[in-house]
Order: structure tokens, then C-alpha cells, then sequence
């Protein structure tokens, strides 16, 4: 489990100093594959069909399938290669290293005695607060759907410090409901304009429904 | 169980319109889906209002979700009614009618499910899968611009349901630490009864979170910004669907959520939605005052409504009556001004408040709708969202919220004057230049005016006994008095 972790926190950090896409969306993938190695780690060990389910949510549609959609996606929509998850400015990375340094004291904060525990939990706040601040900070879509992914996957690290699994009936809701995303993601790369596209027509010609 | 029918009645009309000889008639077969969801609907509420579980517990048949479904059915059928009315006037929406019918079917059938939810987590769900089918109606038929207001929707959206579910997963940590895995349950009636109490941080935070994630679903400050332009940019009867019902779904949600935590956590949220309601409306009532365009005025005060509902839900026991007819009143209200405003714009191809005059003469009906919705909007009575904003402000008196009494009133002060300085010009002044010719207003757009504008009166003046008795127990259930 520790080693997981740290190997959690490798993926996490690498992507935010890579400058690449390829290497965001990569990160993307090996996140949540280590989020899934990370559900077997705890007592009881998950049923078998619960098991097999996580195996297809966490590591078929989010490690595999969410990162070649949008490998496929960027590359159709011709973006750069260049893509800076934070900008490299001073202030951003200032955020950035607050952001961590807030995610840590929360961790420690709820977890006290356990110091693998605090690391856990402070690196799925880290995850979602960097998350956010990603969100925020991009116009282009692809930065937007990189931070919208790092939030979830910030949310599946908080979930892999229980023990506790869904019930197979919403395990199979959730795991829809995130395909339904990635399906509308895809769609809205291609169609949307670049953020300075001006509106071609005119508003009276929009239907009117 | 036929609730459950009923609910998927529109999503089953969905699936049939995918088969090619039902395509040129889809809208006919929504129209029957939702006319069957709506009588069956109100089937059962005016029956005793108990409490029946079904489909293995996950949703629950009682006053709250009887209350939601029928009113969503009911909206829908209005809005229904006017896309119908549009789509037999122009061959381009006809053409589009398949696709329409598609994702409203399942939206609707996904907001039913919310309201009818006994379980948290199947409620979260729902709202996801109605945030995925409204988003590609934003963007129904319409330019880029649209298609960025619908990503947006859909960013806000989901970022917001990720925090929700975030908090989820909180209070899943805290149950677990009490007794383990088998600790865990958001079945509602069961978090009801069980009544945790003491403070929990984890808890907490996790309901921090679900109201701060729902928050932004409605559009709340500080996660406003996708609000203005989705409903801007959506057709009309799409921005009907996005305000009066999928905002009442997640007030559903968010009664449940509080019902549900009341005992041990009441005062963590009331903070919490008071402060994201007063943010909202100076948001809104900033942008009134500013406003140009007319639709993104109903789209502001959208944002106010959702302010004062919060605000009255943070309030709790004091203004719980006032917040359910005000929910109710106003999912009305906003459906019945975005359709108006669709007819508008229809005819005058335009959004510009100072390029409209002379409503009142050249549409008498659609610009009669226009100011009563408006009347309606401003809280003026005999309206039920007269009612509903008097007791949610008698209830901050009550509570001894003096300060934020007062700033509501002084916020709604500026927004009536504002809103009636933009709107009452666009009625009753002579018109500025040439006018369209006139084509007369169809009957099918006039039909959910009256249906709404009936229902407003009806809420206002003289609620049947039926109606008057699910509203009361809702409130009821969200005081806790039952």
C-alpha cells in the first residue's frame, strides 16, 4: 500500500512539470490503475464480482479507454503537443505549492497517528485541489477535461482509503454514468470552437424551440 | 410501482422514436408518453400520503416525491406543449424533432428517478444522467456559442456532481470509522431513524461538500458562472427544462440531504446555504441591474430564486412551508417566462430589452403572460411565490436573522425596480420602428400559459385540499415535525 502511494504521488507531480498532453492524459490512466491496486489492499478483500467490476470501471474505461478517447480526440482537434497543466508562471506554481501544502495539513489533520494514512488522504486533496485550480485556470477544453479528471481521480483516491465497495447494482450506475461522460467529452471536442472564435451567426437566426 | 411506470413512460417513448417509422411522429409519442406519465402521476397524490418503498428500496413513493414528479410532469407537458407548437412551425425544428425527443424523454425520465430516490447515491446518479442528456439540447439547432454554453453547463455540472459525490464519500468514511463497512447505507429513511449524533469531522466535511456540489448544480455563488449563459443560449423550452425542473430536482436532493442530517449537522449547513445564498443574489442582483437583454434578465432572477430557496432552506423549520411553495411556485414561474420569452424572440428576432415596445399590443396574450410571469417573479401576489417569499422572509424574522432579512429586502428591493424599469417598457410603450407582420399566436404556445398561469393562481388563492396537504407534509418532513 505504501509503495503505492508513493508511486501515486509520482504520477501525480510528473504531469504538472512534463509540459505535455500525452503525458497528462498518460498520468490520467496509471492513476486510477493504481487506485484499483490500491481496493485490494484493505481487509475484506473485495467479492469477486465487485472485484471484476472495479477492474472494468478503474482500469478498462478510466485507465485505458478515457486516455486513448482523448488521445484520439486532441490529436483529431490538432492540438500542440505543448500543453502546461500549470502555467509556468510564479504565481501559478505559488497556488500550486500552497494548494499541496494545504492538501498535506489536511491529511495530517485527519489522520494524526498514521503518517501513510495523512500521506493518502493528502494526496487525493492535492489531486483535487490542484484539480480545481486546473479547471479554473484553462480556456482550451483539453485543460478543462485534464482538470475534471484529476478531480475524479482525486475522489477515487479518498474512496480507496475505506474499505468499503459499492453495491454491484451502483457500482454498475457509476461506471455507466462515467462512459456517458467520456462519450459527451469526445463529442465536445470536436464541435467546440477555439476559445476566441467569434459567434457566425446572427442571434436572430438561432431556433427557437 | 406505477410511479416507476410512469416515470419511464418518457424515456420508453425515447427508445421507441429511435425506431425509423415512429421518427416522423416522435413528438406525438412523448406528447402521449408524458400525458400518460402526468395523469398517472397525479393518480396518486391526492391519495393518503404514506410512504412506500419499491424497486428493492432504492426509491421511496412519499409526499416529497409525489410532490416533485407530479410537478415535473406537469412543467414538462407545458413545455411539451410549446416545442410541439414550434416544431409544426418550422420544418428545420421538425427535421431536428427525433433528436429532441431523445434526450428530453430521458432527461425527464432521469429527473423523476432523482425525485423519487430513497437513496443518495441512486439520486446523485440520476442528476448525472439528466446533466448528460440536457447538455446536447443546449446546444439544439443552434450555433457555436450555444455549443460553449453547453460545455460549460457540462464542466460546472459535473465538477459540482464530482464534490457532491466527493462529500458522499465523506460520510461513507465516518459511518465506516462508527462500525465498519457494514455501517453504510444512504438509504434515506435509514439515515433518518438513525439520527448520528455528535460532531463527526468527517461527516462534516462530507455534507460541506454534497450542499457545496449541489450548490453549483443550481448555479449558487460562487459557482454561477455556467447559469447565465446556458440558459441564455438554450431554445426556450430547453431553458424552461433546465430551470423549473432540473433546479427542482436538486432541491428535491438537497431536501433529502438535509432531512437526512438534520439532527447531528443543521447548523454546519445552514451557514453554509445561507452564505451561497446571500453571494447569489448580489450576483444577480448586480447583473439585473445591468441587464440588456431580456432572457438573461429571467436567467438573473433564475439565480435569485435559487438564492432565496437556499437561504430559506438554511432557515430550516421556521420557513420550510414558505420553501416548498416557493420551489414549486417558481419552477412555474421561470417555465412560463422562458416560453414567453421564446414567442418573443420568435417573432422580433431579437434579445435587446431596448429594442422591444409595444408587446401589449401587437402579442396581447403572449405579452399578458409576460407580465403576470413578471408580476409573478417579482413576488407580487395573489401568486403562491407571494406566499411562499412572505413566509420564507417571516422566517429569517422568526429565526432572528435580522441581518439577512434585511439584505434579502434590500436586494429584492433593487431587482424589482430594476426588473420593472427593463420589462414594463418592452409591454406597454409604442413600438419603435416597423413591426413584423403579425402571423397570430398559436394555439399550441397558448396552451402552457394557461396551464401555468392557472396553477400560479391556483397556489396563490385557493389550493386543492390534495395539493395543499402534500405541500404541507413536505414541509413537515423537511422541518422535522414528523
Amino acid at each position: 500500500m505504501n509503495a503505492l502511494i508513493v508511486a501515486f504521488i509520482i504520477v501525480l507531480v510528473l504531469p504538472l512539470v512534463g509540459g505535455s498532453w500525452r503525458l497528462a492524459v498518460t498520468g490520467l490512466g496509471a492513476q486510477t490503475i493504481i487506485v484499483f491496486l490500491m481496493m485490494f489492499a484493505h481487509d475484506p478483500l473485495p467479492h469477486a464480482a465487485t472485484a471484476a467490476l472495479l477492474g472494468l470501471d478503474l482500469v478498462v474505461f478510466r485507465g485505458l479507454a478515457a486516455p486513448l478517447l482523448l488521445r484520439r480526440a486532441i490529436l483529431r482537434a490538432g492540438e500542440p503537443e505543448a500543453l502546461e497543466v500549470v502555467p509556468a508562471d510564479l504565481l501559478q506554481w505559488l497556488v500550486c505549492l500552497l494548494l499541496i501544502v494545504l492538501a498535506a495539513s489536511f491529511g495530517q489533520r485527519l489522520a494524526p497517528g498514521d503518517a501513510w494514512l495523512a500521506a493518502h488522504l493528502g494526496a487525493a486533496a492535492a489531486e483535487v485541489l490542484i484539480g480545481m485550480s486546473v479547471v479554473a485556470q484553462h480556456r482550451s477544453a483539453i485543460g478543462q477535461v485534464i482538470g475534471m479528471l484529476m478531480i475524479e481521480n482525486g475522489v477515487l483516491l479518498f474512496e480507496a482509503s475505506t474499505s468499503f465497495h459499492w453495491p454491484v447494482a451502483l457500482h454498475l450506475g457509476l461506471a455507466a454514468v462515467f462512459v456517458g461522460l467520456l462519450v459527451a467529452i469526445r463529442f465536445y471536442l470536436q464541435v467546440l470552437p477555439a476559445p476566441d472564435e467569434r459567434e457566425p451567426v446572427s442571434e436572430g437566426q438561432e431556433a427557437v424551440q | 410501482m406505477i410511479t416507476l411506470v410512469a416515470a419511464l413512460l418518457p424515456l420508453l417513448a425515447a427508445l421507441a422514436s429511435l425506431a425509423r417509422p415512429l421518427r416522423g411522429r416522435a413528438a406525438d409519442l412523448l406528447l402521449v408518453a408524458v400525458v400518460l406519465d402526468v395523469v398517472l402521476s397525479l393518480g396518486g397524490a391526492p391519495e393518503s400520503i404514506g410512504t412506500a418503498r419499491f424497486a428493492g428500496g432504492f426509491l421511496v413513493l412519499d409526499a416529497t416525491s409525489r410532490l416533485f414528479s407530479c410537478l415535473m410532469a406537469i412543467v414538462f407537458l407545458g413545455v411539451l406543449l410549446f416545442a410541439r407548437g414550434r416544431m409544426q412551425e418550422s420544418p428545420d425544428l421538425a427535421a431536428l424533432a427525433p433528436r429532441y425527443v431523445r434526450f428530453a424523454g430521458a432527461a425527464l425520465t432521469a429527473l423523476q428517478v432523482a425525485s423519487l430516490s430513497n437513496h443518495l447515491v441512486v439520486t446523485w446518479l440520476a442528476i448525472e444522467a439528466s446533466t448528460l442528456a440536457v447538455a446536447p439540447l443546449i446546444h439544439h439547432g443552434r450555433g457555436p456559442a450555444a455549443v460553449r454554453a453547453a460545455w460549460r453547463y457540462l464542466l460546472f455540472s459535473t465538477v459540482g456532481l464530482t464534490l457532491t459525490f466527493l462529500g458522499l464519500v465523506c460520510v461513507a468514511h465516518a459511518m465506516e470509522a462508527q462500525g465498519g463497512p457494514e455501517k453504510v447505507s444512504f438509504f434515506c429513511d435509514e439515515l433518518m431513524t438513525r439520527g448520528e449524533a455528535g460532531v463527526d469531522t468527517w461527516r462534516r466535511l462530507g455534507l460541506l461538500f454534497i450542499v457545496f456540489g449541489y450548490g453549483a448544480k443550481l448555479g449558487l455563488a460562487p459557482m454561477h458562472a455556467w447559469l447565465p449563459e446556458a440558459y441564455d443560449r438554450a431554445p426556450p423550452s430547453i431553458a424552461a427544462v433546465l430551470s423549473a425542473m432540473q433546479a427542482s430536482a436538486v432541491f428535491c436532493a438537497l431536501i433529502r440531504v438535509l432531512q437526512a442530517f438534520r439532527s447531528s449537522d443543521q447548523d454546519l449547513v445552514s451557514y453554509e446555504l445561507v452564505a451561497m445564498g446571500l453571494m447569489t443574489m448580489a450576483v444577480s442582483t448586480l447583473r439585473i441591474v445591468t441587464a440588456t437583454d431580456y432572457k438573461r434578465l429571467i436567467a438573473f432572477a433564475a439565480m435569485t430564486h435559487n438564492g432565496i430557496v437556499a437561504i430559506g432552506l438554511g432557515v430550516g423549520k421556521g420557513a420550510a412551508y414558505g420553501v416548498v411553495l416557493y420551489v414549486a411556485s417558481n419552477a412555474l414561474v421561470k417555465a412560463l417566462l422562458f416560453l414567453a420569452a421564446g414567442s418573443i424572440k420568435a417573432r422580433y428576432r431579437t434579445r435587446s430589452i431596448s429594442g422591444l415596445a409595444g408587446l401589449a399590443h401587437d402579442m396581447p396574450l403572449t405579452g399578458a403572460t409576460f407580465m403576470l410571469g413578471t408580476f409573478a417573479l417579482l413576488g407580487f401576489a395573489p401568486f403562491g411565490s407571494f406566499l411562499g417569499e412572505v413566509m420564507i422572509l417571516s422566517g429569517l424574522m422568526r429565526g432572528g436573522h435580522y441581518a439577512v432579512f434585511f439584505a434579502v429586502c434590500v436586494m429584492l428591493t433593487i431587482i424589482l425596480v430594476s426588473t420593472g424599469r427593463a420589462v414594463f417598457p418592452m409591454l406597454w410603450n409604442p413600438a419603435k420602428g416597423p413591426v413584423p407582420p403579425a402571423t397570430g399566436e398559436p394555439l399550441a404556445a397558448l396552451l402552457p400559459y394557461v396551464l401555468f398561469l392557472g396553477l400560479l393562481f391556483s397556489l396563490g388563492i385557493f389550493q386543492p385540499p390534495a395539493i395543499s396537504a402534500l405541500i404541507r407534509q413536505v414541509a413537515a418532513n423537511l422541518a422535522g415535525i414528523s
